[in-house]
C-alpha cells in the first residue's frame, strides 16, 4: 500500500531523534487538540488533561520509531486519544454514580460573560446527551475537523456508517437546541 | 437555524487551553538527543557479551600457558635431577649453547 502523504511525518521523525524544537512544534500543534477530545468525549477538564498527557506520551514512545504508513499522525493520535477516553468511560460505567469525580468547568474569560458559559454549558449537555457513536463523529468531524474518511478511520467503522452517525447525532442535537437559535447571535 | 449559525452555536462549547503544567510534563518527557555517554552506553551494552566471552577465552589460554610452562619446568628439574654424571655433562653443554 502507498505511504499517504503526512504533513506531521518530519516533525514526528525529528522529535523522535531528540529534536527538541519539533518536539516543542509537536506540542504546540497537538497538545491542544488532544485536550479538546478528551474534553468533549469525557466532559471532565482533570480528565481530559490526564488523557492527553497519556497520548503525548505514548506518541514519545513511537516517534523513534515512526514511519510514515498507511495512517496519518494525526489520524493514529485520534485513536489513542479516544480510546484512552473509552477506557475511562468504561471504568465510569462500572464506578458507582456517588464516586464520579466532580465536573470542572474550563471556565471562560471576563469578556466572554455569563451568557456564554450558559449556551456552552447547554451544548455540552446535548452533546453529552448523544449516544456515544453519536457524540464521537459529531466531536471528530465538527470540532476536530476531521475529513469523514479520517473519522471513520479513527472511530473504526466506514465511511457510510460514520455519515449515518453524524448525521443522527446533528439532528438530535437541533432537537435538543432548537430553542436556542435566537441565543446564536448573543453569543 | 443556517450553518453558519449552527456551527457558531456549537462552537460555543468550548475546550480548555492546555495548562503551562501540562505543557511543561509533556515536554519533559520528550525523546532526548543522544548524548554521548548515552552513545557510548549503548555500543558498551552492544559489545558486552563479546567482551565478556574473549576475556573469558583469554583467561582460559592464560591459565593453560601457566599450568603448562610449570609443568614443563619440574619435568626438567626431575630429568637433571635423575640424570646420571655422562648426561649431566651433556645437559650442560647442550644448556651453555
Amino acid at each position: 500500500m502507498q505511504a499517504v502523504e503526512d504533513p506531521d511525518g518530519e516533525l514526528v521523525q525529528r522529535a523522535g531523534r531528540g529534536d527538541p524544537t519539533a518536539a516543542q512544534a509537536l506540542v504546540a500543534r497537538k497538545l491542544p487538540r488532544v485536550l479538546a477530545l478528551a474534553y468533549r468525549t469525557l466532559d471532565d477538564a482533570a480528565e481530559a488533561e490526564d488523557v492527553a498527557q497519556e497520548a503525548m506520551l505514548k506518541v514519545w514512545r513511537h516517534a523513534p520509531a515512526w514511519r510514515p504508513g498507511k495512517a496519518r499522525f494525526d489520524t493514529w493520535l485520534h485513536r489513542v486519544a479516544l480510546n484512552l477516553c473509552y477506557d475511562r468511560l468504561r471504568r465510569r460505567r462500572e464506578q458507582p454514580v456517588a464516586d464520579l469525580p466532580e465536573r470542572v468547568d474550563p471556565g471562560f474569560g471576563p469578556d466572554r460573560g455569563l451568557r456564554a458559559a450558559d449556551v456552552g454549558r447547554r451544548v455540552a449537555a446535548a452533546l453529552q446527551a448523544l449516544p456515544e457513536r453519536q457524540r464521537d463523529a459529531v466531536v471528530l468531524c465538527h470540532y476536530q475537523e476531521l475529513g469523514n474518511i479520517e473519522a471513520a478511520e479513527v472511530m473504526g467503522v466506514s465511511v457510510e456508517a460514520l455519515e449515518s452517525l453524524l448525521s443522527r447525532g446533528r439532528r438530535s442535537l437541533r432537537g435538543a437546541l432548537a430553542d436556542m437559535k435566537n441565543e446564536v447571535a448573543e453569543v | 437555524m443556517d450553518a453558519e449559525r449552527w456551527d457558531q452555536l456549537l462552537d460555543a462549547y468550548r475546550a480548555p487551553l492546555p495548562s503551562p503544567v501540562l505543557r511543561a510534563r509533556v515536554l519533559a518527557a520528550a525523546p532526548r538527543p543522544p548524548t554521548w555517554s548515552r552513545v557510548a552506553g549503548r555500543r558498551m551494552r552492544a559489545w558486552a557479551p563479546g567482551a565478556g566471552l574473549a576475556a573469558a577465552g583469554l583467561a582460559g589460554v592464560l591459565f593453560g600457558v601457566v599450568l603448562s610452562g610449570s609443568g614443563l619446568e619440574t619435568s626438567a628439574d626431575t630429568l637433571l635431577a635423575e640424570a646420571g654424571p655422562y648426561d649431566e655433562a651433556v645437559l650442560n653443554v647442550d644448556g651453555g649453547r
